[in-house]
């Protein structure tokens, strides 16, 4: 607990202090998860926006995550859920409120077609009835897991 | 004959594997852990909980349980798998009793976060700040960043070029050891580098 600091170590960590805020910013408007792996043909619909998927790419509530044939892309949430989206889907994120300090929140995510691996993170282990994975025919609660969905085409998606 | 009738067998099986329903196959965590999928259709509930169970739903809204081979998975959802990003990592750092210098062992541990973090696409950084249960709250939540504050200078001086890089201190609610208030523990007293 006792820790003493020396005003010069101080000063200098200061500067390094002023030199964290600009990323520290950027954080703050982080969204709700970042792309981190992209392979072929992968875009984000966001409202009447579309925007090619690229590792970096930051994701927002309720964009939707489109594959193309042969195509896949990994996404870690900000709660390190971590989803990665086989070809030909479409992933909706519905839903996500996240808080670092209570490590409370919510995530909903529709599966409109296609496959979609899910590696559960920090609000399936906190609240685990505020998570839930979808699809037309079927709604999944999970307790702190790593599972596979599929959903089958059935002409009504994008 | 029975090579044709093997030939009919192995069609009906791929036909068999062919999903006509939305399905959901649980995987082991890398320790082996399995955890809970709770599955509801229109018609009824079922819970998987063993590795490499599933469970599909049927027309009408009934759900019929299964299983699969960890063969099967890795070969059904190759690209699934594969497009999986590196999992996060977790790093902490300690200082030396009374003293803004980290410990030989932690020197270590920085310089193997430094990698890890050059090793990643994009890389974000998340710099949690913590300490024992000695002081008030308000004092443990500004020493607390502080901490972290020191760490996450440490690593802009290293060179470490996250994408973002976020800052917080829990102070003493998080503690790593639970003691009782006012028990000096230098295992508490500690930066958790998280790293995705």
């Amino acid at each position: 607990m006792k820790w003493k600091e020396h005003g010069s170590m101080r000063a200098g960590w200061l500067c390094w202090f002023f030199l964290l805020l600009a990323p520290m910013a950027m954080a703050e408007e982080a969204g709700i998860g970042t792309i981190k792996t992209v392979s072929g043909n992968v875009q984000v619909k966001r409202g009447t926006q579309i925007v090619p998927a690229q590792p970096g790419l930051t994701l927002q509530e309720a964009d939707l995550v489109q594959t193309g044939a042969a195509s896949a892309v990994g996404i870690i949430l900000r709660d390190k859920t971590m989803l990665s989206a086989g070809a030909m889907s479409v992933l909706q994120l519905d839903k996500f409120n996240f808080d670092n300090k209570t490590q409370q929140g919510a995530l909903q995510a529709t599966l409109r077609k296609g496959r979609l691996g899910v590696i559960s993170g920090a609000i399936a282990k906190h609240s685990p009835e505020a998570v839930q994975f979808r699809t037309s025919t079927m709604t999944l609660g999970v307790r702190g897991t790593e599972f596979i969905i599929e959903a089958q085409d059935r002409g009504d998606t994008p | 004959m029975n090579g044709v009738i093997l030939v009919v067998l192995t069609g009906i099986a791929a036909l068999v594997y062919q999903p006509t329903s939305d399905r959901v196959v649980l995987l082991p965590a890398p320790d082996g852990s399995v955890g809970k999928v709770i599955v509801r259709a229109a018609g009824e509930e079922k819970e998987i909980a063993q590795a490499y169970g599933t469970a599909a739903v049927k027309p009408g809204g009934s759900v019929q349980s299964g299983s699969e081979t960890e063969a099967e998975v890795a070969t059904h959802y190759a690209d699934v798998l594969k497009a999986q990003p590196r999992r996060p990592a977790s790093y902490l750092l300690y200082f030396q009793n009374d003293s803004d210098q980290l410990t030989a062992a932690s020197e270590a541990t920085l310089s193997a976060l430094k990698q890890d973090v050059a090793s990643r696409p994009v890389p974000e950084i998340l710099v949690i700040g913590h300490t024992d249960l000695v002081g008030s709250s308000e004092y443990n939540d500004t020493l607390s960043l502080q901490r972290a504050q020191v760490i996450a200078g440490m690593l802009q001086q290293l060179g470490v070029q996250p994408r973002s890089l976020e800052v917080t201190g829990r102070g003493m609610r998080d503690p790593l050891v639970p003691t009782a208030s006012g028990v000096e523990e230098p295992r508490n007293r500690r930066v958790e580098v998280s790293v995705r």
